[in-house]
């Protein structure tokens, strides 16, 4: 590609390889870009840009003197809001690495929840701990991966575009599971309140003192750690990336499509509704309207920004969830609205996008010496000017 | 009267002419068919005259009505009254054959007020004597229809000459029928004049007034068709004199053993029927033997079914009815993809960036693309990277691949070093049959013979090879037999003694359909 601007000619060359510091680099550069937007934003608001995210930094990270007194109350938040957004989006990267777009994480994720529930409320006065939490993780497993079954198999063998089934089961999945809060599982003792009994000890996961931090955690680290090596070394994680990238060529080579749709759409969609289980049995410890946050969307765009690396999905999953927590300080700091947050994540998303044109092309100026075209054309104008006048 | 006139016209794409020094006129009331072979420069000249190319600038000249026109856009060929339809339609799916018609043309109020465009539609079309359905959707057609709504829509917008290319490759031989009857109403009308480009001669002989053959870039020779004694003419004219004696190096004899086996034949295709992704029957009960350490060429214009037959050998496509598909006496016909790969049944696709390779992926994802399952590459559910690099150095040096580097996508190799990739990936597993189509095409001289020479490598080996090719040439060089194949069905089997350019040519286009009936 070759444009010019005035006497700039400009060249886009295509990359041989792309080195991970310019990824880096234009990545710090992305997030730096979207601050400043976000600043000016803040500053439109009528709030001050730079105290305000001071503001989202100390809600999100706490300040000096929590710090001397070991008190990493908001970092565990942070912690607590990663847990379900990185495993959705680990979920979704499995379906995303074959190019079949999952957009179902939310259906899935509160699917995953409502097994646990179910599971909770039968059996948590007869189980013990470990065999109640092992059949609340499979139960939620199965649950999510009926889920993600679905577009899969209509996409098969009816070739239904996968984006609008997963997308409308989201509303089927959660309407359905608050109706059941609202109404069948509603517990009997609660004042009104929508929702199930709050679930016996048995169903909690062991928390981190006394943070609100559950094992969760190490599902998640657990689940990264697999998909990774999954990723990189398996022989179905080639044929997931093969079949996303060509395929035909996968096809052609004897790769069957149609069972590795199916099965990367049972793994994705029980992988979400996995975080349904940590949010159940790790935080919640009932099944309650407002389960569904937005986790299952969110990751979506961490999944993409991450260009489905388990490793990077930890990272970004972090930094949405300081940025969320922060927000939710903003509210109360700055009396500005909690969704400014929500800008900043799509402000990130836009200018990584933006910026990974780098990434893939080389930019070369090549600035001309003035004069040689653009002079004599302008000579040649003026002078056919001039000489009408005479 | 004298509508176009193009002289001298070159058109030159990176350094190769497609076009050189090329002369071509029309005149009101003729049909002019414009004959070739793939790539001789049909329809580079036509696009020309359509405003799409632009010819070289400095030499030649087009006149249209006598008058020197510069068409830099086909917008501008549309004013001077030249409209092409191409072999892909440009018709919007979702609108009515009338709005099709009057899109851009009229106000938006006559294009979506339905009875309003249909009945403009309909008194036009009656004037045209090309009897449509406006009201009909354009999905809802056959292609023959939505040829002539194309058709209908330059006229609307006044286009004088016609220039059809290819119309006759997807249309049935009814439909073909209809086809020949609108235009011949058509040139009677007064200064309209039609270009058909193709490379069937039977349909040139039946309805062209006139023949123009193009070779190579460059126009042979012009003729009317009544001085056209017989198809052969054209022929001869088409593929050229009969190339000097082949000059292929010595070939390697077969060992003896293969021969006088009984096993002799490695693969066997009896009555099979395959359709194409029209769903129309693209292979009709085809018969097909071919030996151990056999090259066998099969010639055929594009679009004759040999994608579909080697697809369905290769089990990408279902094979509708067969009597038996067998590889190396084992009947394969109900064998997957996969199966047959491990049979050794290598299958090298026309269409690399569609079929064979992954262009954004490395190039050791596209080496282990057929046998990433394998023992030697895959320990349980791992890949063995080391074992990968170690097969991909390997096929670097044996087969010469010249790139980038090993890390950097194949996309941005060369076509010659992605079909060298390719060879070695196919022939590195030591293949039972080869199936080959168009292996060299678009590649330069030194990788095109290197590629002949593996071939003749693996044949020497005892493989049988099944090389597809539209160069005629090629086939010549490289086949113990040339079997010829058109609409699908084998028009003759020739033994390398029996070898003539101008045979195979006729063989191609020979169609043994009957006539259409009426």
């Amino acid at each position: 590609m070759n444009y010019r601007i005035l006497n700039i000619d400009i060249n886009f060359e295509k990359r041989n390889e792309q080195k991970a510091i310019t990824s880096i680099l234009v990545t710090l550069f992305a997030i730096f870009c979207s601050l400043i937007f976000a600043a000016i934003i803040i500053y439109f608001s009528g709030a001050a840009p730079l105290n305000t995210m001071l503001a989202m930094f100390e809600g999100a990270f706490g300040n000096f003197s929590q710090w001397k007194d070991l008190d990493f109350y908001n970092l565990s938040e942070v912690i607590v809001k990663t847990v379900p957004l990185t495993i959705c989006a680990l979920g979704i990267s499995v379906a995303y690495k074959m190019r079949f777009w999952n957009i179902g994480a939310e259906g899935q994720f509160v699917a995953g929840a409502l097994a646990s529930s179910l599971i909770a409320l039968q059996f948590d006065s007869t189980l013990g701990k470990i065999p109640l939490l092992t059949l609340m993780f499979v139960a939620s497993f199965a649950f999510g991966a009926i889920v993600g079954f679905i577009p899969a198999i209509l996409k098969i063998f009816r070739g239904v575009n996968e984006v609008v089934v997963s997308l409308m089961l989201n509303y089927i999945v959660i309407l359905f599971t608050e109706y059941l809060a609202f109404g069948p599982l509603r517990d009997p003792k609660g004042f009104g309140f929508p929702g199930t009994r709050e679930f016996a000890e048995n169903s909690f996961l062991p928390t981190f003192g006394t943070t609100r931090m559950d094992y969760g955690i190490f599902i998640m680290i657990l689940l990264a750690i697999i998909l990774w090596i999954v990723f990189k070394y398996s022989k179905w994680g080639y044929e997931l990336k093969i079949l996303g990238e060509n395929p035909r060529a996968g096809f052609c080579s004897g790769m069957n499509v149609s069972k590795n749709i199916l099965w990367a759409m049972i793994i994705s969609g029980g992988i979400s509704a996995l975080a349904g289980f940590t949010e159940i049995a790790g935080s919640s410890h009932r099944l309650q309207k407002g389960l569904a946050v937005g986790n299952g969307y969110s990751a979506i765009i961490v999944a993409w920004i991450s260009r489905l690396n388990p490793f990077k999905i930890l990272l970004w999953s972090f930094l949405f969830s300081v940025i969320i927590v922060g927000g939710d300080q903003l509210q109360i700091t700055s009396k500005l609205p909690k969704a400014i947050a929500l800008v900043i994540q799509g402000a990130i998303l836009l200018f990584i996008l933006a910026g990974d044109f780098f990434v893939t092309y080389k930019v070369r100026l090549n600035f001309l010496k003035l004069g040689s075209n653009l002079g004599a054309n302008l000579k040649s104008n003026l002078g056919s000017k001039l000489g009408g006048v005479e | 009267m004298k509508l176009v006139s193009m002289k001298n016209i070159s058109k030159s794409f990176f350094g190769n002419y497609a076009n050189k020094d090329v002369d071509f006129d029309l005149f009101s009331g003729e049909i002019h068919a414009l004959l070739g072979e793939n790539g001789a420069g049909k329809s580079t000249l036509m696009n020309i005259l359509a405003g799409l190319y632009r010819a070289d600038v400095g030499v030649g000249e087009i006149l249209i009505n006598g008058r020197p026109v510069i068409l830099n856009s086909p917008t501008d060929a549309l004013a001077a009254g030249v409209g092409m339809v191409h072999q892909h339609f440009s018709l919007v799916k979702n609108f009515t054959v009338a709005q099709n018609i009057l899109l851009g043309t009229s106000s938006l109020e006559n294009v979506f007020f339905k009875r309003n465009s249909e009945q403009i539609v309909e008194e036009f079309s009656n004037k045209c004597k090309i009897s449509v359905n406006p009201g009909r959707f354009v999905w809802q057609l056959s292609v023959g229809e939505q040829e002539k709504v194309e058709i209908l829509k330059l006229l609307y917008r006044n286009t004088k000459i016609l220039i059809l290319d290819e119309p006759t490759a997807v249309l049935t031989p009814q439909e073909i029928e209809e086809l020949f009857i609108t235009l011949k109403n058509l040139v009677k009308k007064d200064g309209v004049g039609v270009v058909l480009i193709t490379h069937k001669m039977k349909e040139v002989m039946q309805i062209a007034d006139r023949i123009s053959v193009m070779r190579n870039g460059k126009m042979i020779k012009t003729l009317k068709r009544l001085e056209v004694a017989d198809e052969t003419t054209l022929a001869q004219l088409m593929m050229g004199q009969e190339r000097a004696s082949s000059t292929s190096p010595a070939r390697p004899v077969i060992p003896s053993s293969f021969v006088s086996e009984t096993a002799a034949i490695i693969l066997e295709i009896k009555n099979i029927t395959v359709k194409n992704d029209r769903n129309i029957v693209a292979v009709k009960d085809l018969n097909l033997t071919l030996q151990r350490g056999e090259i066998l060429g099969i010639a055929g214009i594009a679009g004759n079914g040999q994608v579909e037959l080697l697809e369905a050998i290769a089990g990408i496509r279902k094979v509708e009815t067969f009597e038996k598909i067998v590889l190396d006496q084992k009947e394969i016909s109900f064998l997957s993809i996969k199966e047959r790969i491990k049979l050794g049944l290598r299958y090298i696709p026309a269409d690399r960036h569609r079929d064979s390779i992954v262009g954004s992926l490395t190039v050791h994802d596209s080496v282990i693309l057929k046998d990433y399952h394998t023992q030697s590459i895959s320990k349980g559910p791992f890949l063995l990277h080391d074992q990968i690099k170690k097969i991909t150095k390997q096929i670097f040096d044996e087969f010469k691949v010249v790139g980038p580097g090993e890390n950097v996508s194949l996309g941005l190799y060369s076509g010659g070093n992605q079909q060298k990739v390719v060879m070695g990936r196919e022939l590195r597993v030591n293949p039972q049959v080869i199936l080959a189509h168009s292996p060299t095409r678009g590649l330069d001289l030194m990788t095109t013979s290197f590629i002949h020479q593996l071939f003749n490598e693996k044949r020497s080996q005892g493989v049988g090879v099944i090389v597809v090719s539209e160069d005629i040439d090629e086939l010549i060089d490289i086949s113990d037999r040339i079997v010829v194949i058109s609409q699908g069905k084998i028009t003759g089997i020739l033994n390398k003694d029996e070898y003539d350019r101008v045979k195979i040519g006729l063989l191609m286009t020979s169609c043994h359909l009957e006539p259409p009936v009426i």
